[in-house]
């Protein structure tokens, strides 16, 4: 649980400085809907950052499948 | 006489009434309906539209076999160009329900096989309120679709309102905006100034946004009448500041499935070199949706430039260029109008015609009256004077009101003004014998 909070500060500060933002409130069940700048052109280099900033590498699918931060956070913590 | 309008709002009623009415299932009516009023339109589009989703059901089962699937649809849609035409009576709807079933069989290529229900495709592709010009649905929406409900009210009296705006749009603004566009991309032998041209070109990409969102308004209007919510299409995107803004609210359901099934996948592969791989995606993704539209050049040039102008813009964005809203807005305008050129030429003539009227100093010496105004009213009497003038102040009004219309259009709330007052100026200035195509309708 604890690892799940240290993964949403990480992404919470990853996401702001990707979108150049004052910090993000970003929760478990935020989506790319709610954040103006988060659009499709932007989606791909955003999951790179993401990939180099935790180390690890996402598939097409999963990365297509995410419904919102939860989502992404369960897959990034069974990659740690 | 043309007795088609005639039967299909008489089947439109009956299968209303069939509808409520009875205990049967709610999508068995729907397909029996719109297998009887296609077939009506052309018996060789019904036969089309049930063997390729037998195939697609057949063939979503593995990825080798979903291969087949779309060399076949691709089959189909490229035939249309090389058949002649009174063998290609089988297009109706073609490039909009065999891309829904590509996108189901790549889907079943690249993630896992898939296990669709044919009488949901079918509902899908079949459905007369989407099949002629869309929506075009992901897998997921069709999904979403699911199991039809009873009567609603409420969604009937939104989608009443969702079908008499529409129609509004159309015969009222659209065709009257039609007469004048006309006047000028009607005639391609003839010779314009630029400012003509350039002015016909604004014109013409307000009066396609009206004409398609009229067709989209009356088709999500239909389908709301029988409790089905079909995606939007639109979103106002005439208000757009920049080119990607445009895109996110234009011919929505298309630049989505575009994304899902092309703009990702590169993207992503490509994620490693961040500005190349969106850069190829979008022109791939905009050269697709050029060649969608029909082989032309002018189709192609047209994706091309909207690439251009898309990619141009994120990398201005990803350097930290940014323009004041008004300006941003202009440009948009003028760009996208600019590209709709080469969209409404259509053959390479016609393009290079247009360009080269638009690109040439002596098509800069002008007089309004005579070269401007004269030509787009089809003559410059007092008769015509009043034309143009009232049908640019009824389209100005309409998209500085437009929000707060739509807003009334989609609620389910009975207005009898809204209702009563937009047929009135329907009966009033609507085109009601000669009215233009729908522009989505040949695609």
């Amino acid at each position: 649980m604890s690892q799940d909070k240290d993964i949403l500060n990480k992404l919470n500060v990853v996401i702001s400085d990707f979108f150049k933002k004052e910090k993000l409130a970003i929760t478990l069940t935020t989506t790319a809907n709610d954040i103006e700048e988060w659009d499709s052109l932007n989606h791909m280099n955003l999951i790179r950052t993401l990939e180099e900033e935790f180390n690890i590498e996402f598939e097409f699918f999963e990365v297509m499948g995410f419904e919102n931060i939860g989502e992404l956070v369960k897959s990034i913590e069974q990659k740690m | 006489m043309n007795w088609f309008p005639y039967i299909s709002i008489f089947i439109f009623l009956v299968s209303l009434i069939v509808y409520y009415k009875t205990k049967l299932d709610g999508k068995d009516i729907l397909i029996t309906a719109s297998i009887v009023l296609i077939s009506i339109l052309s018996w060789q589009s019904v036969l089309c539209v049930i063997a390729l989703t037998a195939a697609t059901t057949l063939l979503q089962k593995s990825k080798s076999k979903a291969w087949i699937g779309v060399i076949i649809h691709l089959g189909f849609l490229l035939s249309i160009y090389f058949l002649e035409e009174r063998i290609t009576f089988f297009k109706f709807g073609l490039s909009y329900y065999a891309i829904q079933n590509i996108g189901l069989l790549l889907l079943s290529i690249r993630n896992k096989p898939q296990e669709f229900k044919f009488k949901d495709l079918l509902f899908a592709n079949a459905f007369f309120a989407k099949f002629v010009s869309g929506p075009i649905l992901l897998p997921k929406e069709i999904n979403a679709l699911g199991q039809l409900s009873k009567f609603n009210p409420k969604n009937f009296t939104s989608g009443t309102n969702r079908i008499i705006y529409g129609i509004f749009k159309k015969i009222v603004l659209a065709d009257n905006l039609h007469i004048i566009t006309n006047t000028v991309f009607g005639n391609e032998e003839v010779e314009f100034k630029g400012i003509t041209i350039l002015i016909a070109s604004i014109l013409f990409t307000i009066e396609m946004y009206l004409n398609f969102s009229a067709y989209t308004d009356i088709a999500l209007g239909v389908a709301k009448l029988f409790n089905v919510n079909l995606k939007e299409n639109f979103k106002i995107p005439l208000r757009s500041s920049s080119v990607s803004e445009y895109w996110k609210k234009t011919h929505i359901s298309l630049i989505d499935w575009l994304t899902q099934n092309f703009f990702y996948p590169i993207s992503f592969q490509l994620r490693k070199y961040p500005k190349y791989g969106v850069v190829i995606g979008i022109l791939t993704t905009f050269i697709l949706s050029g060649l969608w539209h029909g082989l032309y050049a002018g189709f192609v040039v047209w994706g091309i430039l909207n690439g251009i102008f898309l990619s141009t813009e994120y990398i201005g964005k990803k350097t930290g260029i940014k323009l004041p809203k008004s300006i941003g807005w202009l440009l948009t305008i003028l760009f996208i109008s600019f590209s709709n050129l080469f969209f409404v030429a259509k053959t390479w003539e016609n393009s290079l015609n247009f360009t080269q009227q638009v690109f040439t100093i002596e098509s800069w010496h002008f007089k309004w009256e005579t070269d401007v105004f004269a030509v787009l009213g089809n003559g410059w009497y007092l008769e015509q004077q009043f034309q143009i003038g009232m049908i640019l102040t009824l389209m100005l009004i309409f998209l500085i009101v437009e929000k707060n219309l739509e807003k009334m259009a989609k609620s389910s709330n009975f207005s009898i003004g809204f209702i009563s007052i937009l047929t009135l100026i329907c009966f009033l200035i609507g085109n009601l014998n000669d009215g233009a195509e729908f522009i989505y309708m040949q695609f």
